[in-house]
């Protein structure tokens, strides 16, 4: 008996596979995910062959055609500052291995992202790179591309029924100690001084350490006066961590500003960036503006301070007098 | 018991042999079913389906469509909804709401004064797509998303006529179908033997036999 039904089922399995048996499916379900990993990968590919050519010809022209927002003007300032300054070409440099991780949510309408986690073939740590569409013709442009190390993972992701990331509205702070805006302004402020009472809110890392060191420095200068701030861009991406959380993308703007005392002036040295944007001596006033892209782990509420996982910035402007 | 095993035989025979004989004669030896040709007309340049209306998923349909006036620029292109109504955005169009096999469909007027975004054939998401001088055809599998069909004139032109044939593929049906005939054919003499003769199936045996040895002594 047994083996009849067993008969009976290949059958029937392949008049099934044969015809490709109609069934109902889900047509209030109207949202599409943003990427598949194939068509990742796909993108990630034509991206590195745009910006491959690119920084050959450390030609920022080129960037527009993969990538927007801060990270265009932080790339088109990579490209600025390695053509001015020697030795500095290699970091304006990226080819992305296909990504070991694609992150993609779903969406009823355009604009779009997904994000993707991929090796730089250049070197030993991985970018976070997060890629928009504003419409349906347009093209998959690279918006976000925070640095991590190596071997740093990322959280398991919230998933919805159909294996999407879920999103979180930026200034939603459901479950969570804050909302992605609020992450990002306070560690902007955290970012001004280690007195700010926001550091409270952050597990110190190398990227507090390393401003606070150059603050320092900066504001020892005999010749000038430095003051440099911090302020957040609205948070626009945010993803729910399996468990309670957010990881959360954004971008900081920072200003360096000198202000020269009378009778002296600033020769800027091994500052490649000054270098590029300032050419000669600041007699009076410099300013350099900075972009930074910061990847935010928002733990839920009452499990411990929010951490920075990533990070990747650079100068975009300056002027001097 | 060996009766009704029979008739369990005989039922499943005479299901085998009525599927594989539907499945053989409704798709032909081309393994084809179709419809149409099927007239639609539209005031506007464009006929799209709404997502509803294709409520399916897992066959390979075939589309054909063929102008009524030959010197019309086609396209049609199948595409998810989120990209289809972007891509549209306000141009007018007729909205097929609902259909239902073997042809019987509902329409509606989208109003509109746009155009779409781009060149329909420039858009990479199109699960397929086909264009023509008064022609075109597309085939793919229905897949279990939302998805719109797109028929457009690429000029513009408004007062679009087509005629349309749809049609469901079905590699390797007719021979399923005539293999589950014979199958059941062959299960139907074997469960009449059942019931006419001594043969029993091996699980019906197991369970009498003792009943039988009993009888005997």
């Amino acid at each position: 008996m047994r083996s009849r039904l067993i008969a009976g089922v290949t059958c029937l399995a392949l008049v099934s596979s044969a015809c490709g048996i109609p069934y109902r499916k889900d047509t209030d379900d109207l949202t599409k995910v943003a990427a598949s990993d194939s068509q990742a990968r796909r993108i990630i590919a034509e991206f590195n062959l745009t910006r491959q050519e690119a920084d050959t010809l450390l030609d920022g022209s080129l960037l527009p055609d993969i990538e927007s927002g801060s990270l265009l003007d932080i790339d088109q300032g990579a490209y600025f500052v390695a053509a001015r300054v020697a030795g500095h070409t290699a970091a304006a440099r990226l080819r992305l291995e296909p990504p070991d991780e694609v992150l993609s949510p779903r969406f009823a309408g355009y604009p779009m992202w997904f994000v993707a986690v991929s090796r730089d073939a250049g070197g030993d740590t991985q970018r976070v790179v997060v890629f928009e569409r504003q419409d349906s013709v347009s093209p998959w442009l690279m918006t976000m591309a925070p640095e991590i190390s190596g071997d740093t993972e990322l959280p398991a992701m919230e998933l919805d029924r159909g294996d999407a990331v879920v999103t979180a509205p930026p200034d939603s702070a459901r479950g969570v100690a804050m909302s992605g805006s609020e992450a990002l302004s306070n560690y902007a402020a955290a970012l001004t001084g280690e007195d700010a009472p926001e550091n409270d809110l952050f597990v110190d890392d190398d990227f507090l350490r390393r401003t606070r060191e150059f603050q320092r420095s900066q504001r020892s200068l005999p010749f000038a006066d430095f003051t440099q701030s911090w302020s957040a861009e609205p948070a626009s991406l945010a993803m729910r961590v399996a468990g309670g959380g957010l990881l959360v993308f954004g971008t900081l703007e920072r200003a360096d500003a000198y202000s020269v005392h009378p009778s002296s002036y600033i020769d800027w040295g091994s500052n490649a960036d000054a270098k590029a944007y300032l050419p000669g001596r600041a007699l009076s006033a410099a300013r350099l503006d900075y972009r930074h892209q910061v990847l935010l782990f928002v733990p839920p509420r009452g499990e411990g301070e929010a951490q920075l996982i990533g990070q990747y910035g650079g100068v975009v402007d300056g002027s001097g007098s | 018991m060996r009766r009704l095993g029979g008739l369990a035989l005989l039922g499943m025979a005479v299901l085998g042999i009525l599927v594989g004989v539907a499945l053989a004669v409704f798709f032909g030896q081309d393994n084809r079913m179709d419809t149409g040709p099927h007239r639609l007309q539209t005031g506007t340049a464009a006929i799209v389906t709404a997502p509803q209306a294709i409520a399916i998923a897992g066959p390979r349909v075939e589309l054909e469509v063929a102008a009524v006036e030959p010197d019309r620029n086609l396209f049609v292109g199948v595409g998810h909804d989120v990209d289809v109504r972007d891509l549209l955005g306000q141009t007018p169009r007729t909205r097929i709401d609902s259909v239902e096999l073997p042809w019987r469909i509902e329409t509606s007027g989208v109003d509109g004064s746009g155009v779409p975004r781009s060149a329909p054939e420039d858009a990479d998401w199109w699960i397929e797509q086909d264009q023509g001088r008064g022609r075109a055809t597309v085939a793919w599998d229905l897949p279990d998303t939302a998805i719109d069909v797109v028929i457009l004139d690429r000029d513009g032109r408004e007062d679009l006529a087509v005629d349309v044939t749809a049609t469901w593929e079905a590699p390797g049906a007719f021979v399923t179908g005539i293999a589950l005939a014979v199958f059941g054919l062959g299960v139907g003499i074997f469960g009449w033997a059942v019931i006419t003769t001594r043969v029993a199936p091996r699980g019906l045996h197991a369970r009498r036999g003792p009943e039988a040895g009993t009888g005997r002594a």
